[in-house]
């Protein structure tokens, strides 16, 4: 079966002075779907660039990078739009979530991008909070939750697409450790749904959840 | 405070970007105040240049429906003689009128603007003259040696500015006069001369006088009206006083300057609004600028300062960019209001020669520039000094920015709602007055140059003379090249002249209540040379003529009202009370109706007669020559000037002028209401979009965040772009509706000027939201389109 992710010699680069600074250099890997694998690597390694060349945020690389067998090198912008939308969700160390925007309000966001009807995505948004309890907390803006309760609405925002994909930056960064536990008791729940994980971490305790460890120093793999 | 002023001069220095945009918009909006001001100062607020000129009024007293135009304040020359010998409240009194009379005996013949006054009109004004003398008491009576005061300007133009001048003798409309003075420069009574002339009643004639009179010290103008009425009710009247005019007693300033107020204060309300709206786009300016300083203001607010303190020193800065904006105003004024009164049509303005800069519009421009740093200096000041310390220390951005938005974007709605109204304004004035411009006038005014020539009695007193000047006059002009017709006219369509008057109809038959008619007379072509259609029956022609039966052709609209379903031709009419067989005139033809006024008034009811049958001088003694030319009608100007002056030496031209150049004479203060106003809205324009921009763009910058966290979470280009251009609509939406509602209230002061509009005219009100809204989606084009092109991966690492 050919794997959810495959990349061959990927490489991105800055133009800087005479020469190039690269950020990745050579990254080729296989994810196959169901897997959850961690990133780990010092600061500067390029973890989150690789996460962002994954979820499709950045299109300036070179190299072969297939989605699904889809050859996303040879895709347009709009395309690997399309694919983010399709089979990706995202889980940021920051929540990022819209302060403006009420709990309610936020979990709608990706639903209004994917042309569902407004009947059928208050369906969905009502299943997402009551999946992850969050019922009570619909209509309140996020400086009014916690930081974990944010990351947990993050992360139902994330999923609330059904997406093959969750990419997760240091997503219990932020979090103190009981609510950094329960985050990843949530993604491990959710892979063992089937969903393919990839989280980039720098914690030993969270990487353990995942099948795999990829290791990034100064943008190469390291074995 | 001193303090404040130099680190507020730092501060403005190092944004010199924020700084340079602040004092534009501003410069630009107290700049038109200023300019605007200073010909209110000077044509409405200014005492008028005569010592104690709040004593001097002007009496007038014209009946309702009087069918002669006489002006608006004049009175007949019995009641001014009754009132005289009468009158307890008055110092002195003056009566005069004015008219343009022909004067040779100088450098060469000219038309001259005259005053016809009594012999007290210079000391009721308490003016000398600059060389020679005013007129004395006794140089108004008949047999007394005329004599004339001149004006600074004649003195110099035609006498070159001789003082011998005094003593010297010129003819004025043919007569011996005496000049006795020279006013000054500048006397502010625009004339080019000044003739003694005192009332004397004539029981068969009477004519209407502009009475001025200094009441007396402690006298009220109160006390003069009851006076003057009760003059009034004393002299008889036939209808048993239905129809006694009015006394009227107005302060000479309000007289000199009334008709040009209500455009005035239009215009200084349509500045305001572009103040108003500049005001707004720097307080979204400061406002935009108070969340980058919510730090520094943080850091002072823990070294001690005080709440009262932060806002002195942010009201400094805005007061600082508001005088520098007042400064670069004044100087746009300077400019402006010479270009101003350039586009104003003459006799438009008032005063016109005294208008200028002086200490009150200096003292105006400060106020308003204090006024103005205050007014957008104070919002910003409040927000930014509210910030909760710890939140102003500890925190990003974000949270602050929500709070100003709701601010900033009040600001913008506003400034679309004060642009809408003004737009609507000029809307409705450009639509009056291409209404105005593309009636119909009855005639074809292409190709066709006009001469108008008044001949004075001295030189021309019998009918035949003039009948000769005018028809040598038009043979000569005939063989002018490219004249291809000529004719004659009494008093020309669209000449400023109308001769009126009623008449009897064969058989006793009733006429409407009140009609009378206009009464031009004509030579023979003038309908062929103007363009009139004639419907039915025939032209006149050479042989209608002093031997010849009476003949007559009306308009349309008086065949249709006086002889309805009747032929109109062969019907007999005659303008005397008791007429006798020979006073009958035979109608012989019916002409289009034609405007004889202006192309804001209907076409009249008139009766055109040849002039070859008038025997009176005083119908025949303007004439208005009009020529049908293909040539350049500047070139032919000096040949038809050169015609008369072969004709008769003495005689001057009063005007040449294409048909063409009278009727847009006709409109020009329209026109000039409507430029103005056209240009302060397209200001307003400008300036809303600005503002408008600086909002979204400022926006777009505060929530690149969101959007990148949108496009990770799948938003497309087009999601984005939707976004913020919906935000426009939003904010243009809500400006277009408030300020509809507000434009419905204030676009009712414009009635009087509308021709054929409504105040709230449906379409316009429709053309001006769909291009305010046009205008607001392409100001917002710009940040929307920088919105889609945000790197998600730069937002959120911004983060």
């Amino acid at each position: 079966m050919e794997p959810l992710i495959r990349l061959i010699n990927i490489e991105k680069y800055y133009e800087a002075g005479y020469g190039k600074t690269f950020v990745l250099r050579r990254i080729t890997l296989d994810i196959k779907e169901g897997e959850f694998v961690t990133i780990m690597g010092p600061s500067g390694a390029g973890k989150s660039t690789l996460l962002a060349i994954l979820g499709m945020l950045d299109g300036a690389w070179t190299g072969e990078f297939y989605f699904a067998e889809q050859p996303v090198h040879r895709l347009n912008t709009k395309q690997r739009v399309e694919i983010n939308k399709k089979y990706i969700g995202f889980v940021f160390q920051s929540y990022h979530l819209i302060d403006n925007l009420t709990v309610y309000e936020n979990l709608d966001i990706p639903l209004s991008y994917r042309n569902i009807k407004s009947a059928e995505r208050a369906g969905m948004v009502g299943d997402i909070l009551d999946r992850f309890h969050i019922v009570g907390k619909k209509d309140l803006y996020p400086n009014q939750l916690s930081g974990g309760q944010q990351q947990l609405v993050a992360v139902a925002r994330a999923v609330i697409a059904n997406p093959k994909l969750i990419l997760a930056d240091e997503p219990t960064g932020n979090l103190h450790s009981s609510q950094g536990k329960e985050i990843m008791e949530l993604f491990k729940r959710l892979n063992d749904e089937g969903t393919t994980i990839i989280q980039v971490t720098h914690s030993e305790t969270n990487a353990q959840y995942g099948h795999r460890i990829i290791n990034l120093a100064d943008g190469w793999l390291v074995k | 405070m001193w303090s404040d002023v130099r680190y507020g001069l730092r501060t403005l220095a190092r944004s010199p970007g924020f700084t340079a945009v602040a004092i534009i918009a501003l410069a630009l909006g107290i700049g038109a105040n200023t300019a605007v001001f200073t010909v209110v100062n000077s044509v409405l607020l200014r005492p008028l240049p005569f010592p104690e000129p709040e004593r001097l009024f002007a009496l007038s007293a014209v009946p309702e429906n009087n069918p002669f135009w006489v002006g608006d304040e004049a009175m007949p020359d019995g009641l001014y003689v009754a009132f005289r010998e009468q009158d307890r409240f008055f110092e002195k009194l003056t009566a005069f009128n004015s008219h343009r009379i022909n004067m040779t005996g100088a450098s060469d013949a000219r038309s001259i603007r005259a005053v016809f006054a009594t012999a007290d009109f210079f000391s009721v004004l308490r003016a000398n003259a600059a060389l020679g003398r005013t007129f004395a008491p006794e140089e108004d009576q008949l047999g007394h040696d005329r004599v004339v005061v001149i004006s600074d300007e004649l003195w110099r133009s035609a006498f070159a500015a001789d003082p011998a001048v005094i003593g010297r003798s010129v003819r004025l409309d043919g007569e011996s006069h005496t000049v006795i003075g020279v006013m000054p420069a500048g006397f502010a009574f625009p004339m080019d001369a000044w003739v003694s002339q005192g009332v004397h009643l004539n029981e068969h004639n009477s004519q209407f006088l502009t009475v001025v009179g200094r009441i007396k010290p402690g006298a009220s103008s109160n006390q003069a009206v009851a006076e003057l009425d009760t003059v009034i009710k004393q002299i008889p009247d036939r209808d048993e006083g239905k129809h006694r005019p009015p006394a009227k007693v107005t302060p000479l300033l309000e007289y000199v300057s009334g008709k040009a107020q209500r455009s005035l204060l239009v215009f200084l309300g349509a500045v305001a609004f572009v103040l108003l709206i500049g005001c707004a786009n720097v307080a979204n300016l400061m406002l935009a600028r108070a969340a980058g300083r919510r730090q520094e203001m943080a850091v002072r607010a823990a070294m001690g300062a005080s709440r009262g303190r932060l806002m002195r020193q942010l009201l400094t800065e805005s007061t600082l960019v508001a005088l520098t904006g007042g400064a670069a105003g004044l100087l746009l004024a300077l400019w402006g209001v010479p270009a101003l009164l350039a586009i104003a049509p003459e006799g438009t303005l008032p005063r016109v020669e005294q208008i200028g800069i002086d200490g009150w519009v200096f003292g105006f421009t400060l106020i308003v520039s204090l006024v103005t740093g205050l007014g957008f200096g104070i919002l910003p000041a409040i927000h930014i000094t509210r910030c909760e310390l710890r939140e102003s220390l500890n925190l990003g951005g974000r949270t602050m920015t929500g709070r100003h938005e709701s601010v900033r974007s009040t600001l913008v709605i506003s400034e679309i709602a004060l642009t809408l109204v003004l737009l609507t304004g000029a809307g409705l004035m450009l639509k009056s007055f291409v209404r105005l411009r593309s009636g119909e006038t009855g005639f074809r005014a292409e190709g066709v140059i006009t001469m108008s020539v008044d001949l004075p009695e001295s030189a021309y007193q019998n009918a035949p003379q003039i009948h000769a000047f005018r028809e040598r006059t038009l043979e000569k002009l005939s063989y002018l090249p490219g004249v291809t017709a000529t004719a004659a006219i009494n008093w020309l369509p669209f000449g400023g002249g109308l001769t009126k008057g009623d008449f009897r109809l064969e058989g006793g038959r009733k006429f409407p209540p009140g009609y009378i008619v206009d009464k031009p007379m004509v030579t023979a072509s003038y309908f062929r040379v103007m363009g009139i259609h004639l419907l039915r029956g025939r032209d006149f022609s050479a042989s209608d003529n002093a031997r010849s039966p009476a003949v007559a052709i009306v308009s349309k609209s008086v065949a249709r009202c006086l002889w309805p379903g009747e032929d109109p031709i062969g019907k007999r009419l005659s303008e005397e009370d008791h007429p006798t067989p020979k006073d009958w005139v035979t109608v012989v033809g019916v002409v289009e109706d034609v405007k004889q006024v202006g192309m804001a008034d209907k076409p009249r009811d008139t009766v055109y007669q040849p002039l070859a049958q008038i025997d009176r001088p005083y119908w025949l003694s303007h004439v208005d020559f009009v020529v049908r030319s293909a040539s350049d009608s500047t070139k032919l100007a000096g040949a038809m000037r050169a015609v008369v002056r072969g004709v008769d030496k003495d005689q001057p031209v009063q005007t040449v002028a294409t048909m063409q150049t009278l009727i847009d004479a006709s409109t020009a203060e329209q026109q000039f209401q409507t430029r103005l106003l056209g240009a302060f809205s397209m200001l307003a324009l400008l300036l809303a979009a600005v503002g408008i921009y600086g909002v979204l763009a400022y926006s777009v910058a505060q929530r690149t965040h969101e959007i990148g966290i949108r496009m990770a979470l799948g938003a497309e280009a087009r999601d984005v772009l939707r976004m913020v251009l919906r935000r426009t609509l939003v904010l243009a939406g809500l400006g277009v509706v408030i300020g509809a509602v507000v434009a419905l209230a204030v676009t009712r002061v414009l009635a009087k000027f509308l021709f054929e509009v409504k105040p709230s005219d449906p379409a316009t009100f429709l053309a001006v939201a769909v291009l305010l809204s046009g205008v607001a989606l392409g100001a917002g084009w710009i940040p929307a389109r920088r919105a889609t092109k945000v790197d998600p991966m730069e937002a959120l690492r911004y983060e």
